[in-house]
């Protein structure tokens, strides 16, 4: 379901009206974000709910063995129906034509899961928890790889085998990627790797830790949510007050805005311009990179502006995502201000196994590189991920060779001169990104190139206006942001102005949304 | 007390905040038509409604007369002696709609008829939104009590379907034309109820914000419509793909009934096309699903290659941020070419006045 469609407003005013009367039973409730989230999920696509349904039996059981506890008999029987049956349930529902092995695989699954677990739980202390940490790791990577990557390393071998004269048949598949793998994947990998590094207590209540990891506003793109900041919220009765309710719907208007009225109506422009750069004039080139700059932020920040407002009507709080990421000076500050979720889980789980920056130099940026060329490849199975990481790791340790960030921290100049160097360095960082974004939505090299060679003089192009009319309220409304210090300023307005840009918001999403009826793009990560 | 006119003020204010929004962001054309039920049961224009349709582009003026006409005078039944008739039924476009009087298609054939030696009256019985199954129950009880010569049906790609979906008419087992429901009156009743009141009338022709919200609401419609329907689309993807004949049989047989109680009456007929517009040098005619022979037997006439002859990226046939309509510039186009073809009809020879 798309938030942006009226099945999900009506899915969500009867999911809601039911989370009410149930306002004072956590398990039902617990149970209802469940279902809820399931038929969710399930409406894109019923049979890539059983990923979902063996990443999180997978994990609930590897992370009580690494504590040393385990599910009792009748929870593991339970467990292996609730896997069996309801892929025999979900399988059923569609006419697909490889039910039978798939249930069978499911069967081997389930069978070696019982063996391997009580092997795993006779080992010693140590090893066991290294060996439980390693079983769901492998799970998760497994399906996402084989889900996401597989086809993309399959060619990209032939490819390379080619190019040394060796001939290899092809063994494609035809997969289709599941919607938001990757972040669910990540998300439920965060949990079992924090409750080995004993930063968390594993949970024995099956139901809510299944609703936290299929938890709907944020299940398909984010923001990725860390088991010790949700996973509580699940274990108290929620309930939203008036102002929750009021924010978190202001924050679902504001988000679907971005959406369909900015991010939607800038991307005619952006597809023109790309499918045929080579017509393009200069002018037309820039306004597309600027079109797709502005594109992907909206559409982005606003899926997750629209995932925080429903959850917190729901009475949850779900971390921020974007923080006015467009001012940011150097590298470092983007990526705090950009998908901040993503990168802290990076700098989580990768960067810092990796080794962070506490050893040499050199190590430090080869660290920077490897995070950011995988952190691109997070995103798709395609070597312009690949590059625009790569890209992003470049800039990030060519900033910090030359110390930018110290330096920023430990200047002493009046403040008008920080100000007038911080306006010289988010300009030159904005130019950065822009160019970031071009080898993120460029479908090859050669589009590169058109780009970077045809960009050569200022020339104005209708786009521009365009562009204009659409961005004006955005930037008007991060100015407020700023000035306040606030994200969400309505509150330090009079109510004058808030009931001005509150109209405004509305009239625009009733007039001036896109007809197009976009996916949102991160939907194909 | 404080506390309701505080309120009353609250939506006031919307309504003018609305308006300014959608001047300044949206500027939307104020396209008001008045309509209302004739007595043999499909829509007419009110008599005597006079209104005002303004778009970006243009702003005119609607004159109505008594007998439901797009004219500023009145035609009795009996028509003068050698003189002649010619009898027009279409929708917007013939009505005339974004342009003024003088620059319709009614106004320009009649003047360039006259011009040219031909003593002719063009009465346009037009109405917006009508179909050939509305055009022809109008002609059998109203348009033949003027004793037409000529009668024209106006012929666009919408009354495909439009002829469908009024069920006025159907094709029967036996594959002859059979008459279904004796009404068609999309929302005229709560058109009426609507158009008695002073402030509706104030809005469908003065508030953009009333016009941006009905087209708006239509536009959502539509994708919710499309939305539901889609599922079944994909299933039954086969039958999607089959092509439909029924509306154009439909079509061409209530063109032929047309043209047999015409020339019952001693009037000929024909069928004039308004092709669909593509952009400002691309056209679409869609008279090539009829069969050559059809197209002959019905004489239908498009204006097609004078208007890619014609077309210019700079000029402007078709006007674009109204509704579509032909601008002033492509009635007369339309006017020129249909004037040649009526020439070649000779239909009109005897009662040219040799000078």
């Amino acid at each position: 379901m798309l938030f942006n469609s009226y099945i999900f407003v009506l899915f969500f005013v009867v999911f809601a009206s039911l989370y009410w009367l149930l306002r004072y039973r956590l398990q039902s409730q617990n149970l209802l974000i469940l279902i809820g989230s399931y038929i969710f999920y399930g409406w894109w696509d019923e049979r890539f709910l059983i990923l979902i349904m063996i990443s999180t039996v997978t994990d609930y059981v590897t992370a009580l063995g690494i504590v040393k506890e385990k599910p009792t008999f009748r929870q593991g029987i339970g467990l292996s129906l609730f896997l069996l049956l309801g892929s025999a349930f979900l399988l059923s529902l569609g006419s697909f034509s490889e039910t039978a092995w798939m249930l069978g695989l499911l069967f081997v699954f389930v069978g070696l899961g019982w063996v391997v677990h009580g092997k795993l739980m006779q080992l010693e202390e140590k090893l066991r928890k290294k060996a439980f940490v390693t079983v769901s790791v492998i799970v998760n990577l497994g399906i996402l790889g084989f889900f996401k990557y597989f086809n993309f390393f399959i060619d990209s071998f032939q490819q390379s085998a080619a190019i040394l004269g060796w001939q290899v048949d092809s063994v494609t598949l035809n997969i289709v990627l599941p919607v938001g793998i990757s972040f669910y994947t990540f998300q439920t990998m965060s949990y079992t790797i924090d409750i080995y590094r004993k930063r968390f207590k594993p949970t024995r209540q099956f139901v809510e830790f299944a609703a936290f990891l299929s938890f709907f506003p944020q299940l398909v793109a984010g923001p990725i949510e860390r088991a010790k900041h949700l996973l509580p919220q699940f274990k108290r009765l929620r309930s939203p007050s008036m102002i929750d309710i009021r924010t978190g719907l202001w924050l679902c208007v504001w988000g679907l805005y971005k959406k369909v009225v900015i991010a939607d109506n800038l991307a005619p422009i952006v597809n023109r311009v790309f499918a045929d750069p080579s017509v393009a004039s200069s002018g037309e080139l820039m306004a597309a990179v600027l079109a797709f700059t502005f594109q992907i932020y909206c559409d982005f920040s606003g899926y997750s502006d629209i995932a925080r407002g429903l959850a917190r009507m729901l009475g949850f709080d779900i971390m921020l995502n974007f923080n006015i990421p467009y001012i940011a000076r150097t590298p470092s500050e983007f990526w705090r201000r950009w998908h901040i979720s993503l990168s802290t889980w990076l700098r989580d789980y990768l960067y810092i196994s990796l080794g962070g920056n506490r050893w040499s130099t050199l190590i430090t940026y080869r660290n920077l590189m490897l995070t950011m060329l995988l952190g691109g490849l997070w995103h798709g199975a395609a070597w312009n991920f690949v590059l625009w990481g790569g890209y992003h790791g470049l800039i990030l340790v060519i900033y910090r060779k030359l110390n930018v960030d110290d330096w920023l921290s430990q200047r002493t100049a009046s403040i008008l001169i920080q100000r007038l160097q911080d306006i010289a360095l988010i300009f030159v960082m904005f130019i950065l990104t822009l160019f970031g974004w071009l080898f993120f939505r460029a479908s090859s090299l050669d589009t590169v190139w058109i780009f970077v060679t045809g960009i050569n003089t200022l020339e104005y192009t209708p786009y521009l206006a365009t562009i204009a009319f659409y961005l004006w309220p955005l930037l008007a409304f991060q100015a407020l942001q700023l000035w306040f210090k606030n994200l969400e300023p309505l509150g330090n307005v009079n109510w004058f102005l808030r009931f001005n840009i509150q109209l405004f918001v509305l009239f625009s999403l009733l007039f001036l949304f896109s007809q197009g009826g976009q996916q949102f793009i991160y939907f194909n990560f | 007390m404080k506390k309701l006119l505080y309120a009353i003020f609250l939506v006031c204010y919307c309504f003018v905040f609305g308006e300014m929004f959608v001047r300044v962001f949206n500027p939307t054309p104020l396209m008001p038509r008045y309509v209302t039920a004739a007595p043999y049961g499909v829509r007419m224009n009110v008599p005597n409604a006079q209104y005002w349709q303004t778009t970006p582009e243009t702003q005119v003026q609607i004159r109505i007369n008594a007998q439901g006409m797009r004219s500023d005078k009145e035609y009795p039944f009996k028509k003068a002696e050698k003189e002649c008739r010619i009898l027009l039924y279409g929708d917007s476009f013939f009505m005339g709609y974004e342009v003024d009087l003088k620059d319709s298609f009614t106004y320009l054939l009649e003047q360039k008829l006259n011009a040219e030696g031909y003593p002719c009256e063009v009465i346009n019985l037009a109405v917006s939104g009508f179909g050939t199954a509305e055009m022809l129950i109008a002609l059998q009880n109203e348009g033949l009590k003027y004793q037409p010569d000529v009668v024209i049906f106006q012929w666009h790609s919408t009354d495909l379907t439009d002829n469908v979906r009024s069920m006025l008419f159907k094709i029967n087992a036996e594959n002859q034309l059979v008459r279904f429901k004796a009404n068609y009156l999309p929302a005229i009743k709560i058109r009426d109820w609507l158009s008695q009141f002073t402030v509706y009338r104030w809005l469908i022709e003065n508030s953009q914000l009333y016009s941006a919200i009905r087209e708006a609401a239509a536009k959502r419609i539509k994708a919710i419509l499309a939305s539901i329907r889609q599922p079944n689309k994909a299933i039954t993807g086969k039958v999607k793909k089959r092509k439909n004949v029924y509306p154009r049989r439909l079509s061409v047989s209530l063109l032929q009934e047309a043209k047999r109680i015409s020339n019952g009456n001693n009037a000929q007929f024909g069928a004039l096309e308004i092709p669909d517009r593509i952009s400002r040098t691309k056209f679409v005619s869609h008279l090539s699903k009829f069969e050559p022979e059809v197209r002959k037997q019905l004489n239908m006439f498009t204006p097609i290659s004078n208007f890619v002859e014609a077309a210019n990226p700079e000029v402007k046939i078709y006007f674009e941020k109204g509704h579509s309509h032909l601008t002033p510039y492509g009635n007369s186009l339309l006017t020129e070419y249909f004037i040649s073809e009526l020439k070649a009809t000779n239909w009109l020879k005897d009662f040219r006045i040799k000078k």
